[in-house]
């Protein structure tokens, strides 16, 4: 009988108090407020976002943004970036994946700003380290807004107008938000620049973390300058707002007169994958890897596959060293420079061709590099480049890929450098006064921006130029002096050159003559689709069928 | 008054059970009663009990001669009811008036359990179910239960699983496909929550498959996908009833892949190298030294499957159970044992490796009843299964691809000095991996026990019970291991100008010392606890059923939140009038842990009824024995989703590198979204079924309409939720699906002077659609998934094959890899020139659960002598061949079968009007070698699952000793469009098994 009552007593129990049966919690996770209890988590949470930060060691299907571009050709031929020059880019074959990883960064972002600014780390005064920690964090909001500006340009150079979210969003608010006209988001990324640069420092080596590598003052100061300065280009100024061309000249001003940067005096230094140069303002860093080098090495050496490989088109804009221009044409190799030899067409170029290019004959990897017909790395060999020259910027010759050795570098993706600067400088300067103005307010000339870029590369500076020849002198410094640095795709848009550059690119065949002097002929290996559309992305065709508030963009 | 009355009773049952005060019934004025029971035919029946509540309070039982004499039997009740075990339980109740009484006990009387100790007889029942018996059970000589259960019960499918047949379990299904996610029907042992993999024949009773809303309401958030309850053996009153039985089971392949041989195969690789612009790999003069074999190192033709299987392998099973008892007692016990051995052939060069593939487990159950007072009566039973599983260590699944993934001419099986051959690339050898890899040896150890009391409360009102069961499981894997690696040799051969052959040998690899280890593998723990007051009352013409249930369950994972946690209340009502008509209802409010605190309760509401028409005045004249429509609607749910999908947390992710010295720093972020508005996923079925028996009941016919809808199914959300939400975001409980079919059971029986015979089927054709996947917008109306089945098939539509770089020229272009001639042409969909996944298109309605699945029957028996057949068979299924080496040949160094090679035509210059298939390759043809309907085959097929001849022993051979010999063959043959290989196992697996059983069967 007693067993009876004891089971019925539980039973009972049970019954009564049977909501509390179920009620227990074994989860694993960490919630939000567990998360904010600590020093390191917070400090995760910012880093999440550096993480994402936009790099091109072949961020499309393997290939270069340039590939896209006038500067070159992918040597395989299904990759997706094909689809930039082919005509198959759309809303519903979209090829790049910033959209989805600006957004995830934006907000990470977003909910790091509004719980930072609701934390309450005096509870964590009794830490040891708890002044060190607080010294560490305080610069944290700032960065965070910071990069929440980078990623929103991200965005805004591909897209145009752009849904600006500054909090994080339900899943209502993500499917019903509106875009912001580009003109507001630059004026949203202006100011935050702005006042984040008054909290940010100029470098971290001082600070008490010693973490460089992250944002800094002279980081807001450069993308104010490049905001400004997109802002005021013909594709965004359509009537040509003398203003904005000021505003720009004046935000690239003020980081030249900071003195944070200088340009490397010497063409020779090191600048790319570098995170010491005084050149470099902005780098994404990353660790050790030879993904780039497997991408990119001459289809003959162990392990490359040719990949982003330099136009005809890009070497044409490579000066001599004298200041003369040489073009590949049907007839051969044409240049007024005297001491320009067509049989040695490489030879004393200006020397920025030898930091962004291997051509036939330059020395790489302890032999020179074979591009023409039969040699190790041309025609025929499957995978060898269609341009008949092979990328060299950014690329550390040290590495080995043989299997056995399998050797790694770390590649560091420049994000902004002083020479831009300048150069934005440069041009806007230009635009809003002609190439040798100059006042109490404006103390530099465009056309001194422009040659202290020019000469310290060792070319001849330049003089007596007109508004317009110098436009074309600046576009070409930009050309040679960022190869391969994503800012062609970029500047080709917001000067709307399309039409006129995207269609044909060229590249050179080369055959050896029994007599061991070659022959380059002129070869045309790609004829591209431009359309006026493509000066913004189409926004992805899901995200339109989602957001009935969302718009496509002119043309798609 | 009525009124006044129940809640007194209700009262007294509150005080009941709060002053928990048990006694039992005082003496009441009595009488005595006599009389006979007998079945349809006249035969009498010894056994059959007889209770005044229900089966409690027992207080009589019949004779040899089926006679009852029933004394001291207050003379208030008037009505008995009574129970049968054997040869299956049935039971019922009987009105007495006067002193006499004579039973019929029928067919029908058949029990239904229900679970939660709930039952109704196949007579009263108003829902859809289909019950199979221990009898019929034991016609298999199957080890796994559930594969005697092939094209048995109507609305269940069973589909042969892959692998090794000794620990496969094969995969359930009732009424199809309901849902994107989890689709297993609940299955119960003993009303307990149970894997059917872990009990024997020998100790069931009975399986039944609840298909419709009344049924699964009775589980709440469990019982949307059906319920499948098997019930245990248990004692009956009597002498020792000794059973002992042993089947000795030998088992060849079935459909075993056949490989190309050396020549064939270096033949066909050639024609693939030079069909990609590749030279040749094998010269002529190595072809023919395949051809001739004149060196067998160098060029050899190695038939992988001699060398690791046996021509059959061996299962020895024996059961013995005994059960028997008496008036305060009862037992059933039985021990099964089974051990398997595979078909790997023994280690001939090093006993002291000689693991085998085997499987051992021996399974000891005890059920007791004990009338511990005379209203009371305990149930225990208890099941100890232990297990054990080796195979070698590289695993017999791996062995078995690999047997298929090496060409015949890769390498010999030894190099000329005596080691294992191999190759870098293979980098195994498929005998070493059965001899010289070590072993693995799965230990399970599970231990079921459950008590359930129940208790006669008639002393506060008639026909009042109460009861309280709990049960405790318990199941551990442990896995004992020994790794070693085995050196190989790579052979490399030479021929010479003028044809002669060398070899020369390089060693990879070392021999290593066997290196032992063990692991908790699984383990958990699975408590439950039931309560139930039942009310059961006959005034005049009704007849009521009223039971209140509270139940609770909880399963204790291995690890850290692996816990679920489910509760339910519920009531089940059941009347009748006049046995005419029936009406069953169920209200049940249950919950369960995976969703989140103060909103897990939901209603499952469900109501059947059924109306007798045979009984009625007017069919009276009828030859129909009986005419029922049922019908049936309710709601149940599945809560097979994990915990904390509703929580949200922060998780590591991403790193950036700080410093001047690049120092790797780990980011964090938010995790995946909340499921908003989590849910069970909800589906409402609706029944309509005709029950049938004509013609002195040798007809028997049971057909049911079925038609279910289910929402809040989880699916994906991120096509409808905006990418600038910046999160990975949660899955939507937008799903919905249908569900509709017929299911038809029919049998007719006879006995015909001296020969009894038997024919059945059963046939079900379920077809589901997808209402709403959340698939957001498609480009293609062709596209959408909506409207088409869970299961069907996508791909391209294949319209032949390139003849010519012309037609390729002029034809849309096919981006997936580069197109040459013998390549797989498309059509083009959506006429946009371009071949892509935009061409995509549905394939049939049905994919790898086939929509209609039927099994047949027919037993035959002829004095002592008897036949069972018995066929299943599936239609309206899918397949996609795509297993590598077998459909997708050569590429990546794998094999080529000879069905590619000789059933096939492969696309060549001189094939091209006749070509099945496309062109051999080496390389990774992404154009061809990817869903089109070039690659789908009809996967219906028609297979004999079990043949059975026996001879009952006459019991005048030897006195009190009832047996039975047979020989039995399962899966002997299967009609279909493969051919060559097993159509529910066509993937480069372990073989499927035909099995040959003999066996005998003694009960005394």
């Amino acid at each position: 009988m007693k067993i009876f009552k004891n089971i019925l007593i539980t039973l009972t129990i049970l019954g009564l108090s049977g909501c509390k049966f179920l009620d227990f919690n074994e989860s694993v996770g960490d919630s939000k407020d567990f998360f904010y209890s600590y020093f390191d988590n917070v400090k995760r949470l910012l880093t999440y976002p550096y993480s994402l930060l936009y790099e091109d060691f072949g961020s499309v299907d393997g290939a270069m943004l340039d590939c896209a571009t006038d500067d070159a050709e992918y040597a395989y031929s299904k990759s997706l970036v094909q689809g930039f020059n082919d005509g198959s880019w759309s809303a519903m074959k979209t090829l790049d994946s910033t959209w989805n990883v600006s957004y995830t960064a934006i907000r990470s972002l977003n909910d790091f700003i509004s719980t930072f600014a609701e934390t309450d780390f005096s509870r964590f005064k009794n830490n040891i380290d708890y002044a060190q920690s607080m010294a560490e964090i305080q610069s944290y909001p700032y960065e965070a807004r910071l990069l929440r500006v980078i990623f929103l340009f991200d965005l805004a150079k591909r897209y145009g107008d752009i849904p600006m979210p500054l909090k994080t969003l339900t899943i209502t608010e993500a499917n019903e938000i509106t875009k912001t006209p580009f003109d507001d988001v630059i004026v949203y990324i202006v100011n935050e620049c702005d006042s984040t640069a008054e909290h940010l420092p100029v470098n971290y080596v001082n600070e008490i973390s010693g973490e460089t590598g992250r944002v800094t003052k002279g980081i807001a100061m450069a993308l104010k300058s490049r905001a400004l300065l997109y802002a005021a280009s013909k594709l965004h100024n359509p009537g040509n707002d003398v203003n904005k061309w000021q505003k720009a000249a004046m935000a690239s001003l003020d980081l030249i007169n900071s003195n944070i940067y200088i340009l490397e005096p010497n063409i020779n230094t090191v600048i790319t994958n570098s995170v010491t140069s005084r050149e470099v303002i902005m780098e994404r860093r990353n660790t050790d890897n030879n993904a780039f080098e497997k991408l990119n090495f001459p289809i003959g050496y162990q392990g490359g596959q040719s990949g982003t490989c330099p136009s005809q088109n890009l070497v044409d804009a490579f000066q001599t060293k004298n200041g003369y221009d040489v073009v590949l044409t049907a007839t051969g190799w044409n240049s007024a420079d005297p001491g320009f030899n067509p049989n040695s067409p490489y030879a004393n170029r200006d020397p920025r061709l030898y930091k962004s290019i291997l051509y036939d004959g330059a020395t790489w990897k302890g032999r020179p590099v074979e591009s023409f017909i039969g040699g190790l790395d041309g025609y025929p060999i499957q995978g060898a480049t269609p341009t008949g020259y092979y990328l060299r910027k950014y690329l550390v010759e040290t590495v080995d890929l043989s299997p056995s050795i399998n050797s790694m570098a770390k590649h560091h993706w420049i994000v902004f450098r002083y020479a831009e600067t300048l150069l934005n400088y440069a041009e806007a300067m230009n635009e809003a006064f002609g190439p040798t103005y100059s006042d109490a307010t404006y103390t530099l000339t465009a056309l001194a921006a422009l040659n202290q870029v020019g000469t310290r590369a060792t070319m001849p500076a330049l003089s007596g130029l007109t508004k317009d020849a110098f436009t074309t002198a600046l576009r070409r410094e930009r050309r040679v002096e960022f190869a391969f640095e994503g800012l062609r795709f970029w500047d080709v848009r917001r000067w709307m050159i399309g039409e006129s550059t995207q269609k044909t690119i060229n590249g050179v065949s080369i055959s050896k003559n029994a007599g061991g002097l070659k022959t380059y002929t002129l070869n045309n290996i790609d004829s591209r689709v431009w359309d006026d559309k493509m000066y913004f992305y189409p926004i992805p065709q899901q995200e339109l069928n989602i957001n009935k508030n969302l718009s496509q963009n002119k043309g798609w | 008054m009525v009124n006044q009355l129940k809640k007194n009773s209700m009262k007294k049952v509150i005080e009941i059970l709060s002053i928990l005060c048990l006694f039992s019934i005082p003496s009441l004025a009595q009488k005595v009663i006599s009389g006979t029971v007998s079945d349809e035919n006249g035969k009498p029946i010894n056994g059959v009990e007889f209770y005044i509540s229900d089966n409690i309070k027992k207080i009589g039982s019949s004779d040899e001669k089926g006679k009852v004499i029933i004394s001291a039997i207050p003379d208030a009740v008037s009505l008995l009811s009574y129970i049968v075990y054997t040869p299956e339980t049935r039971k019922g109740k009987i009105q007495i008036d006067g002193n006499t009484f004579i039973l019929v006990i029928k067919k029908d009387d058949r029990v239904i359990n229900l679970g939660h100790d709930i039952s109704t007889t196949e007579k009263e029942s108003t829902i859809s179910s289909a019950t199979i018996g221990s009898e019929e059970l034991q016609q298999s000589s199957e080890v796994n239960v559930a594969k005697a259960l092939y094209g048995k019960l109507a609305g269940l499918s069973v589909m042969q699983p892959g692998g090794i047949n000794s620990v496969n379990s094969p995969s359930l299904l009732i009424r199809g496909k309901n849902t994107f996610n989890d689709n297993t029907p609940l299955v119960l042992v003993d009303g307990f929550e149970r894997d059917i993999d872990y009990i024997s024949l020998a100790e069931i009773e009975s399986i039944s498959v609840l298909k419709d809303a009344t049924a699964a309401a009775l589980y709440g958030v469990r019982g949307a996908n059906g319920v499948i309850v098997v019930k245990t053996k248990r004692g009956a009153i009597g002498k020792t009833k000794v059973t002992a039985q042993y089947k000795y089971n030998t088992y060849v392949p079935f459909r075993e892949p056949e490989m190309a041989d050396g020549y064939s195969y270096a033949q066909a690789y050639n024609e693939a190298l030079a069909n990609d612009g590749f030279p040749a790999k094998y010269s002529n003069a190595e072809l023919q030294a395949f051809k001739s074999e004149s060196n067998k190192f160098a060029y050899p033709n190695v038939n992988w499957n001699n060398q690791v299987y046996k021509d059959f392998s061996t299962n020895h099973q024996f059961d013995l159970t005994a059960s028997g008892g008496g008036n305060k007692f009862r037992y059933f016990t039985a021990a099964t044992y089974s051990n398997d051995q595979g078909l790997f052939k023994p280690n001939d060069i090093s006993k002291r490796e000689d693991y085998k593939l085997s499987k051992l487990h021996l399974n000891l159950r005890s059920n007791l009843d004990a009338n511990i007072t005379k209203t009371t009566l305990m149930q225990v039973s208890l099941l100890a299964r232990l297990s054990e599983f080796t195979q070698p260590r590289s695993g017999a699944v791996n062995i078995a691809s690999g047997i298929i993934n090496i060409p015949s001419a890769a390498f010999p099986v030894y190099s000329p000095n005596g080691k294992y051959a191999s190759t870098n690339f293979y980098g195994q050898n498929p005998v070493a991996m059965v001899n010289s890899s070590g072993f693995t040896r799965n230990m399970e150890q599970s231990f079921f026990a459950d008590l359930r009391l129940k208790q006669d409360l008639s002393t506060i009102t008639e026909g009042l019970t109460a009861e309280v069961a709990m049960s405790h499981d318990f199941y551990s894997l442990i896995a004992e291991f020994g790794n070693r690696s085995y050196l190989y040799e790579v052979v490399t051969p030479n021929i010479d100008e003028n044809g002669n052959i060398t070899t020369s040998v390089a060693p990879y690899g070392e021999d290593t010392p066997m290196d032992y280890g063990d692991n908790l593998n699984t383990q958990f723990m699975n408590d439950n606890l039931e309560g139930k007051i039942n009310y059961s009352k006959q005034i005049n013409n009704y007849n009521l059923n009223a039971s209140l249930v509270y139940d609770q369950s909880s399963y204790f994972g291995q690890g850290r939140n692996n816990t679920n946690k489910r509760q339910s209340y519920m009531a089940y009502l059941s009347g009748g009038f006049k046995e005419k008509y029936l009406l069953d209802a169920v209200l049940n409010y249950s919950g369960s842990s995976v969703m989140p605190e103060n909103d897990r309760f939901r209603f499952f509401p469900a109501i059947s009824g059924a109306w007798i028409v045979s009984s009625e005045e007017f069919m009276s004249s009828s030859s129909l024995e009986l005419l029922k429509i049922r019908g049936s609607y309710g709601l149940s749910g599945s809560d097979s989703f994990s915990n904390d999908l509703f929580r949200q947390f922060y998780i590591n992710n991403g790193t950036y590198y700080f410093t001047s010295n690049i120092v790797n720093a780990g980011g964090s972020r938010e995790g995946t979204l909340p499921v908003v508005g989590l849910n069970y996923e909800l589906v409402k079925k609706a029944n309509l079924g005709i029950d049938l028996m004509a013609f002195k009941k040798r007809l028997s016919l049971t057909t049911d309409l079925f038609y279910e809808y289910r929402n809040n199914i989880l699916v994906d959300g991120s096509k409808v939720i905006s990418s600038v939400i910046g999160i990975d975001v949660a899955q939507q409980i937008n799903g919905e699906v249908k569900n509709k079919g017929i299911e038809l059971t029919s049998s007719w029986a006879d006995l015909v002077g001296k020969f009894n015979y038997r024919i059945s089927g059963n046939i079900t054709f379920v077809r589901n659609e997808i209402i709403e996947n959340n698939e957001g917008f498609v480009p293609f109306p062709y596209l959408s998934k909506i409207g088409n089945s869970l299961d069907a098939n996508y791909g391209l539509e294949a319209i032949g094959f390139f003849n010519d770089v012309q037609e390729i020229a002029s034809s849309p272009k096919q981006v997936f890899s580069d197109v040459k001639p013998g390549d797989i042409k498309y059509k083009d969909q959506n006429s946009d020139n371009i071949i892509d996944e935009n061409d995509v298109v549905k394939y049939g309605n049905s994919g790898g659960t086939p929509e209609i699945y039927y099994g047949f029957q027919i037993n035959l028996e002829y004095k002592n002598f008897g036949f069972n057949a018995q066929l299943q068979g599936v239609a309206n299924r899918t397949i996609f061949t795509n297993t590598a080496n077998l459909f997708f040949p050569l590429k990546d160094g794998s094999n080529i079968s000879t069905y590619y090679l000789e059933d096939q035509v492969r696309w060549t210059e001189s094939t091209k009007g006749t070509a099945t298939v496309p062109r051999l390759t080496t390389v990774e043809n992404l154009n061809n070698f990817r869903p089109s309907t070039l690659w789908f085959r009809n996967g219906a097929y028609l297979k004999l699952r079990n043949i059975e001849l026996y001879y009952n022993v006459p019991e005048s051979i030897v006195k009190g000793v009832n047996a039975k010999l047979f020989v039995r063959g399962a899966n002997l043959f299967s009609l279909d469009n493969l051919k060559k290989f097993d159509p529910e196992n066509y993937q480069a697996n372990y073989p499927s098994l035909s099995s040959y059983t003999i066996g005998a069967t003694f009960c005394f």
